[in-house]
This record gives C-alpha cells, sequence and structure tokens, in this order.
C-alpha cells in the first residue's frame, strides 16, 4: 500500500516543505516527505503522522513541538531551518551530505539515532533544493537498492518527483518551466591549468568525457579528483547545464588510521625497497 | 647482422589505445622485459593485451618490469603481470622508495576512498596490489624478486651492473631535484598525526617518471615515460647529451606540449632523425597538434598504435539510445564531450633494431576490430 500525501498547488512562496528522512528501524531510507508550503503546516505534519497509522512505513516522528510547527509557517531561510539545534540531521549538513552522495539507505550511528528518535526532524526546503530530492528519489530507483518490503515507498517517491515536475509546469504560473533532460555523475580526472578534464556518467549508463574550465568549476567548490552532479535542464525551450559539488565522502580517523598501520606493514622490511 | 635473428636483434612493442600505454622489449639475449602496462579491467586479465600478447609469444618469464611513475594510465592491470608470470626484477623510480612509498600509498587509498569514485578506488587498491605482489615475490626462496629503485643516472641493466656490456638500461630521468620537490609536496599532504589533509594534483606524480635509455651496441632508444619539461631540463644539465641521440624515441606524455624542453629533440636527432612513436591519451586530448608539429621537425617519422585516437574530427553529439538529443548537444557544447569506450583495445606498433643504429618498423597493429589500418601520423 502506498502511503497518500497530496500535493498542492504551486508554491506561493516558492518553498518546500520537507522532513527528511523515513526511518526504518536505524536506516535512513529517504526523505520522507516534500511538500510545496500548505496553507497549513500542521496538515503536513499530519499527513506525515498518517503514514505510520496506515502502517505502511513505519517512520519515527519522535515529539512535534506546538511552537516548531508555528516556526514552520515561517518563511524559514536554510540557516535556521534545522527546527532543532541538537538534531543533526534536520537540514544539517550530514543529512544534505547523505543525500548528495545518493549514498542511502544508510546506517545511523548510534549517537546521531539519540537525537533523531528524540527530536523533531521537520523543516523547510528552498524550491530550488528540492530537485535535490527529486535526485535522490532517482537515486534510489535506479539502484534499485530498495528492499521488496519498501516497495511502497518507491512508488510514493515516484509520485512525489511527478508531483513536483508537474507543480514546476502549472498553467498560469509565471516561474520559468523547467524539465531536467539528464543527470549525469560527474568527476574531475585532471585539472591542467586553466582546463579540468572530466567524466561524465549519464543516468543512462553510458560515459562521457570531455573538459570544462577549471576556475569556474572551482567557484563551485569542485576540484581535481572530486565528483560532482550535472544536470541537463529544459527552462522555457533552452537547454542548460548545471553543476553541483558533491561533498567528500567522510573517512573516520580510525579508517585512516587502520589504511596506514597495513601500509607501513606492507612496506616494513626491504623486501620492496632493493638497491635503494 | 641479420635483422631476423633474435639473438642478435633487439625488438619493442609499443602498446597503446585510447588511453594507457606499455612498452614490451625482446631482449637480444632472448629474455623479455615490460615498461608499464594498462589494462581497462582490472578484474579480468583476458582485457590486459601486454599478457595476451606475451602469453601467444610462450613468455612465462620477464627479465623486468619497470613502472615509471604511479599514473593508472601506466600501472592499470601491472598485477596481473606479477601474478602470472615469473618476474626476475622490479623496478620504480626513487622517488617511491620504501619511506616514500609508505606516503604515496596512504595518500592515494585515503584520497580515492573520500572521492567516493569507484575508478580512483580500484586504481588505489592496484596500485597497493601491485607492491604486495612485489614483496610476497621478494620473499620466494627460490630466485626471488629483486626491486630497484632508480634516479637519472643509475644503470638497471644488465645486473650485476656493468657500463661495457653490448646491451644496457639507464636511468636518465627523473633527476634528484624533482625527486625532492616531489617528495615536498607529498609531505605537504600530511598533517602532524600524519593524516591526509590535503590531496597531491594529478600531474605532480609526472615529476618523478622514469625515462629510460636502452643502449644496444650503437642503437640507442629513449623511453620517455611522462617525462615532463623540468625533469629533462635536468636531464639535458645532468646527463652526456651526447648519448641522448637514439634511432627511436617513445615520445614522453603521449606527446604533451610539456613533455620536451628546449634543445631536447635537437638532442635525440643529434645523429640522425629518430623514428618517434606517441601514445594517445584521448581523454586528456593528447597528443596535441602543436607537440605533434614541434617533433616532426626533428623527427624521420612519427607512428602510433592507434591513429584513430588522434585523428582531428568534428566532435559528433556523443548520442546515446536513451539521453534525449538536447541534452548530448548541451553537453558536447558545453564540455566538448565524447563517448568514452571504458573497454579499451590496445594496437602496437613493433620495430625491430639491430646494433649499428638501424631501427625497422616492422609493423603497426591497429587495436582488434579497429579501422585504423595505418599508424603513421607523419613521415618525412
Amino acid at each position: 500500500m502506498s502511503p497518500a500525501i497530496s500535493m498542492k498547488g504551486p508554491s506561493r512562496q516558492g518553498f518546500f516543505y520537507v522532513s527528511p528522512c523515513v526511518f526504518l528501524e536505524d536506516t535512513v531510507v529517504a526523505p520522507i516527505a516534500i511538500q510545496e508550503t500548505a496553507d497549513d503546516p500542521k496538515a503536513f505534519f499530519r499527513e506525515g503522522l498518517q503514514l505510520s497509522a496506515k502502517g505502511s512505513v513505519q517512520q519515527n516522528w519522535g515529539r512535534i513541538q506546538a511552537e516548531d510547527l508555528e516556526q514552520s509557517s515561517r518563511r524559514l531561510t536554510p540557516s535556521i531551518a534545522g527546527m532543532h539545534s541538537k538534531s543533526g540531521f534536520s537540514r544539517g549538513p550530514r543529512l544534505l551530505e547523505v543525500f548528495q552522495r545518493g549514498s542511502l539507505p544508510a546506517s545511523l550511528p548510534p549517537a546521531d539515532r539519540e537525537h533523531v528518535i528524540q527530536e523533531v526532524l521537520g523543516g523547510m526546503m528552498e524550491a530550488t533544493e528540492s530537485s535535490l530530492l527529486v535526485q535522490l528519489a532517482y537515486e534510489l530507483r535506479k539502484a534499485g537498492s530498495l528492499p521488496e518490503k519498501w516497495a511502497c515507498l518507491k512508488s510514493w517517491l515516484d509520485r512525489v518527483e511527478g508531483s513536483v515536475r508537474e507543480s514546476r509546469q502549472c498553467p498560469g504560473d509565471t516561474t520559468p518551466k523547467t524539465v531536467v533532460l539528464e543527470r549525469l555523475e560527474g568527476y574531475v580526472d585532471r585539472i591542467e591549468g586553466a582546463t579540468a578534464y572530466v567524466t561524465l556518467r549519464s543516468q543512462y549508463g553510458d560515459e562521457l568525457t570531455g573538459e570544462y574550465a577549471s576556475d569556474e568549476l572551482a567557484t563551485k567548490g569542485i576540484t581535481e579528483g572530486r565528483r560532482f552532479l550535472c544536470e541537463t535542464v529544459e527552462v522555457n525551450g533552452a537547454v542548460q547545464v548545471f553543476l553541483e559539488a558533491v561533498p567528500e565522502e567522510s573517512l573516520s580517523e580510525d579508517e585512516e588510521d587502520a589504511i596506514r598501520h597495513r601500509i607501513a606493514e606492507l612496506v616494513q622490511g626491504n623486501e620492496i625497497d632493493g638497491h635503494d | 647482422m641479420a635483422m631476423t635473428d633474435p639473438a642478435c636483434s633487439l625488438e619493442m612493442y609499443v602498446f597503446g589505445g585510447t588511453q594507457g600505454e606499455s612498452i614490451v622489449l625482446r631482449l637480444p639475449g632472448l629474455g623479455w622485459g615490460v615498461v608499464d602496462c594498462y589494462a581497462s579491467t582490472v578484474a579480468d586479465s583476458a582485457d590486459n593485451a601486454v599478457l595476451r600478447f606475451l602469453s601467444d609469444q610462450g613468455v612465462g618469464e620477464l627479465e623486468f618490469l619497470c613502472l615509471t611513475h604511479p599514473h593508472d594510465d601506466h600501472f592499470r592491470g601491472m598485477s596481473q603481470l606479477l601474478e602470472q608470470l615469473h618476474v626476475r626484477s622490479f623496478w620504480r623510480p626513487s622517488a617511491m622508495s620504501t619511506k616514500r612509498l609508505k606516503w604515496i600509498l596512504q595518500l592515494a587509498l585515503v584520497d580515492a576512498k573520500r572521492s567516493g569514485y569507484g575508478e580512483a578506488i580500484e586504481n588505489a587498491d592496484e596500485l597497493e596490489r601491485i607492491f604486495t605482489l612485489v614483496k610476497e615475490r621478494g620473499r620466494r626462496r627460490h630466485e626471488p624478486l629483486i626491486p630497484k629503485v632508480a634516479a637519472l643516472g643509475t644503470q638497471l641493466y644488465p645486473m650485476p651492473v656493468n657500463p661495457e656490456a653490448h646491451f644496457q638500461i639507464w636511468a636518465i630521468a627523473p633527476s634528484g631535484r624533482q625527486t625532492e620537490h616531489y617528495e615536498q609536496g607529498i609531505r605537504r599532504c600530511f598533517d602532524d598525526n600524519r593524516r591526509v589533509k590535503d590531496r597531491l594534483p594529478h600531474g605532480c606524480h609526472n615529476e618523478i617518471s622514469l625515462a629510460l635509455l636502452v643502449v644496444f651496441g650503437k642503437t640507442r632508444i629513449i623511453l620517455g615515460g611522462d617525462v615532463e619539461q623540468q625533469s629533462w631540463l635536468d636531464t639535458l644539465t645532468e646527463f652526456d647529451r651526447r648519448k641522448l641521440s637514439g634511432v627511436c624515441v617513445k615520445v614522453s606524455h603521449h606527446g604533451s606540449t610539456n613533455g620536451y624542453c628546449p634543445g631536447l629533440w635537437e638532442a635525440f636527432a643529434a645523429e640522425k632523425m629518430p623514428v618517434a612513436v606517441v601514445t594517445p591519451f584521448q581523454r586528456h586530448q593528447l597528443p596535441r597538434h602543436d607537440a605533434l608539429e614541434y617533433i616532426s621537425k626533428f623527427a624521420a617519422e612519427i607512428v602510433t598504435p592507434y591513429l584513430s585516437a588522434i585523428c582531428p574530427q568534428e566532435l559528433p553529439i556523443p548520442l546515446s539510445v536513451k539521453a534525449p538529443v538536447a541534452s548530448r548537444r548541451a553537453l558536447r557544447n558545453t564540455f566538448q564531450a565524447r563517448t568514452r569506450t571504458r573497454q579499451v583495445r590496445m594496437g602496437y606498433c613493433h620495430f625491430t633494431f639491430d646494433d649499428q643504429g638501424t631501427c625497422m618498423v616492422n609493423d603497426l597493429r591497429p587495436p582488434a576490430g579497429s579501422v585504423s589500418a595505418v599508424g603513421f601520423i607523419f613521415r618525412r
């Protein structure tokens, strides 16, 4: 059974509500909802709660404080969009990182789990950032990494993505009509002076190589040896290319120490040094 | 001297495709050596063109295996050679001696994992695998592998060294200065706790690329690795220029404009115009036409194992069955995007040399299935 989420008309304020995650046991599965500004923000949360009531997705909203809901109805800036300072996942950089890596489902460290369960997870997201969630929905489906028991979520994500796209093209809407044509994962192989040599892997499975101005990439935080997202978007009939840096994967000190010790063991002695 | 007598001739096979390079030498004494290796798939040795070639020749043993520098287009698949062949000696630049190697490997592995990019992780793992195998083979009881590190002026072959030998191989790059500069760059990438805080620019590994001088009587061959301008300047300063004049030159750094310095090709061509061999690196748009034009002033001819990879062409739209054409057109216009084929097919240029300075281009074999039947870029 698919959870029911109704999508409203185009946003007057250009904001989307988003609650970052669905939790299945200890695993972050997906952003739970993306919805354009509702007349009544509480309705959004009520709908979220209904997911649980219908039993199709076990989710954990934690406590929803009345004042938090009031907060949600305001036009929030990204910097205060996290609804609780203790919640590392409420529009926090780490969650964004998880989104951008497209590496969900991901296990939560126990410390984070504690916060997530205890704190409110609602928030708001700028309309322009909603594409990130659409991307996530796409990644989840493409990877086919959702187990069968989460099929309902898959179908729901499909509908969320469709609704978002529809809302972008609503008649009478003065905002530009945009259609994402293709999404690619980019990687900067090498920077040589003003030129960056890149590899692009399309959502359709083929690979391209090319080059780009290295200083322009640098202004977007995209450097050598790093990944980026690339989207070709049709905006009012013209195709534009958008690039966005993918944050580095985190590597804990323990993981790095393990590599260092492994290498130290490999190079100890003189078996691989020979006649220096 | 009969060029066909394998005991009295030297043969060289320069492998290349859209990317990657490997050089196979059949030594005058009938032994074999390999300089660098490239296979597009590290998981399946059937994809390793050099291994397949050696197997077809019935080769089970290498006199030496040389890694010029730690770039994946020069080492991918090298672990397969170490696994499947009996390698007597393994050569690498002195900048990769033990004390520096641990930094280089840690940096490669950590940086690859942070990037989250599958191919980078695969390459870093392959580099670690190579040195794991070198260590394992070095511990063999029977004929253990002998590792050697080299820099400008090191005689690598024969072993034990003999400057009077009829067949010799010398390192003519990198210089001590380049090695030191590289080491400083590596150290800057680490914090006080020896954790990686920064990445080393990809191009820096070329600073320590080995270049080899192969001497067979009066015949001299230069294998340029990915040596760049600054390193060549040091070679011209520190090495006897007269010994650099060769009958054949494997052009360094895939025909990049920074793969030579003033005076270098003059030295190569001091006695007679050599045959130049270029291995393309299509992803980085190499070779450059400016470089080929420059080299053509000094070379008798320029050949390549894969002509299609460097033919000037107007870029087609890199179409895909599923991708919207409008998207692909935008990608071509924005990135000059071209389709990348993961499965790199390699061709080779085959040369035979006598010991009197004669070079004969025997065979230009394009990659299997390629329509590029001719490998001459330029002929005088």
